[in-house]
């Protein structure tokens, strides 16, 4: 029968490893990153590491690949998904069906006109359609005159700073 | 040919019209103004239709009778010799904007000539499109044998009388685009114009211009242009348009013009004009990126209408009309581009981290491997 679980101890080791239980550390790692299994995974792993007699020096080394999973878990939370907030569903609720219309003599219907504010949130469908960024409407202007802001995109340009790769200097 | 794509609304228009046009499918659209009190489609976007009409063959288009609804079924892209004035509601820029965006696909080579406003203060000027756009276009094409864009009068909204020649070859095959590195701000051109105003105007939009640039760049030349006689179009009028172009060949563009005649608010000035256009310089050059903002879009479409290779970009941030673009490209070609952040190269050394203005991130597409069957091969 093969090793159930492989002990962190084990993950120090060189060359000698079987290429089986290579395979298998890789999937254990898979497992620990992606779902839930990880995590029963890991329990059992605990329990398995009590039994055995380990010195507590090695204690610390039990951990790591859950901290691992943990930081991957972070930084993959963190990374915005443009593609999704590109292409992804947009959650309008139909705000125009709530307002009831008022009716004139229960013939015809009076079209109330929309604020403001709800249609520029439904993305804008009557909007003026012009490629051009409308800066300070669509995006706020920075404040250009403050040396701070001059400041951020000062090597940009062929007087400012250069890549360590491509200073000629 | 039997999928219909249904829209609602006037936004992005012309997007829609183009991208039917190009991969002909059918295209209705719904509820245009319908709430408004004044509904319905307005003359700049029925002259957009004409000129449609013009380029294409075959085409039918039907607008409902409160023009709140439009149904378009694409025919073929002819090109060759056109003439047409523009809705003077809207700028030429409008009109040209979407010309360029179908010229390369066209069977015979285009060679426009559009009449009305060359700039004003919501589309793109001529002179945008010329020192911006056509850099572009000029990469995708491969060369710039036949393409050109020439001012032959001014003419300032809301009179207009401005006129335009453009002329552009088509292509059976686009390039692919491999353009990750924008390099370095290297020089700033621009050209301030004047119609029907006093010729120092320019002179001092130039001066105030500079005022704020040369802190930054001591290359920089801007052109005086002064119009006059038939050259200066019908009203008084006058602006700046300003350009950096990077050791890379990215040229970054901005402008500014002046209020039309007639308008309720105070009038410009020139000294104001100068600056807000340099303002809004850093702040194009702070987005950044290999195109400009105001042509993420055209190189999104020419990326999709490449042939069967990979594309790759880098933008700075993505402008809401290049967000609704990509989502039509979808709707009407099937493709999503690959939208990553493109992370600050890190300098281990002493150095601290190079200041390059806003995030930008790198647009990843294949080409839908389109190819021009109309047009003539010899």
């Amino acid at each position: 029968q093969e090793k159930p679980e492989i002990k962190p101890r084990e993950m120090n080791m060189s060359e000698d490893e079987s290429s089986s239980s290579d395979e298998e550390d890789s999937d254990d790692i898979e497992d620990h990153i992606h779902g839930e299994d990880g995590s029963m995974d890991r329990t059992e792993h605990d329990k398995e590491m009590d039994d055995g007699d380990e010195e507590e020096g090695t204690q610390w080394k039990s951990n790591l690949m859950e901290i691992a999973a943990a930081t991957f878990r972070r930084i993959q939370s963190e990374r915005v998904n443009y593609r999704k907030l590109v292409y992804g569903q947009v959650n309008e609720d139909d705000e125009g069906d709530d307002d009831v219309d008022d009716e004139l003599g229960g013939l015809f219907k009076v079209l109330k006109k929309k604020s403001e504010k709800s249609t520029s949130g439904k993305l804008s469908d009557n909007m003026v359609d012009c490629s051009k960024l409308i800066l300070d409407k669509q995006v706020q202007l920075q404040d250009w005159d403050s040396e701070e802001i001059q400041k951020t995109i000062k090597d940009c340009f062929v007087t400012g700073e250069w890549a360590k790769s491509e200073d000629a200097a | 040919m039997g999928e219909v794509l249904n829209y609602e609304g006037c936004n992005y228009f012309r997007q829609r019209l183009i991208l039917s046009t190009l991969s002909g499918k059918t295209l209705k659209i719904k509820k245009i103004r319908s709430k408004e009190d004044d509904p319905g489609l307005k003359d700049f976007e029925a002259s957009f239709i004409h000129l449609l009409d013009k380029i294409t063959n075959g085409s039918k288009i039907v607008v409902s009778e409160t023009g709140t609804s439009l149904f378009y079924q694409p025919g073929l892209l002819m090109g060759g010799k056109l003439d047409h004035d523009c809705n003077l509601q809207r700028s030429i820029g409008y009109f040209l904007e979407a010309l360029i965006l179908l010229a390369p696909f066209t069977k015979k080579p285009i060679r426009a000539i559009l009449r009305g406003i060359t700039s004003d203060q919501i589309d793109p000027s001529v002179d945008m499109i010329k020192l911006s756009t056509l850099p572009v276009l000029k990469t995708f094409l491969g060369s710039d044998d036949g393409l050109e864009l020439k001012i032959n009068r001014r003419g300032a909204a809301p009179g207009g009388g401005g006129e335009v020649f453009f002329n552009c070859p088509c292509k059976q095959k686009l390039r692919p685009l491999n353009f990750t590195d924008p390099g370095k701000i290297k020089r700033i051109r621009g050209v301030a114009w004047a119609t029907r105003v006093s010729p120092v105007t320019t002179n001092r939009i130039v001066d105030a211009c500079r005022s704020i640039l040369n802190k930054f760049l001591p290359d920089i030349y801007i052109y005086t242009d002064h119009c006059r006689g038939s050259n200066s179009g019908k009203s008084p009028g006058f602006g700046l348009t300003l350009v950096a172009e990077t050791t890379n060949g990215v040229f970054l563009c901005a402008e500014s013009a002046s209020k039309p005649k007639g308008s309720s608010q105070n009038p410009t000035v020139p000294e104001d004009l100068g600056k807000t256009a340099a303002k809004l310089l850093l702040e194009e050059i702070y987005r950044g990126g290999c195109v400009d903002s105001s042509n993420q879009s055209t190189a999104a479409l020419f990326m999709v209408l490449g042939q069967q290779d990979v594309s790759k970009v880098q933008i700075g941030a993505l402008t809401p009309y290049m967000i609704q673009f990509l989502r039509h490209i979808r709707d009407f070609f099937q493709i999503q581009f690959k939208i990553d952040q493109q992370q600050q190269q890190e300098n281990d050394e002493e150095n601290e981290e190079l200041q390059l203005g806003g995030e930008k991130f790198l647009l990843t597409c294949v080409g839908v491997g389109y190819t021009n069957i109309s047009k003539v091969t010899l």
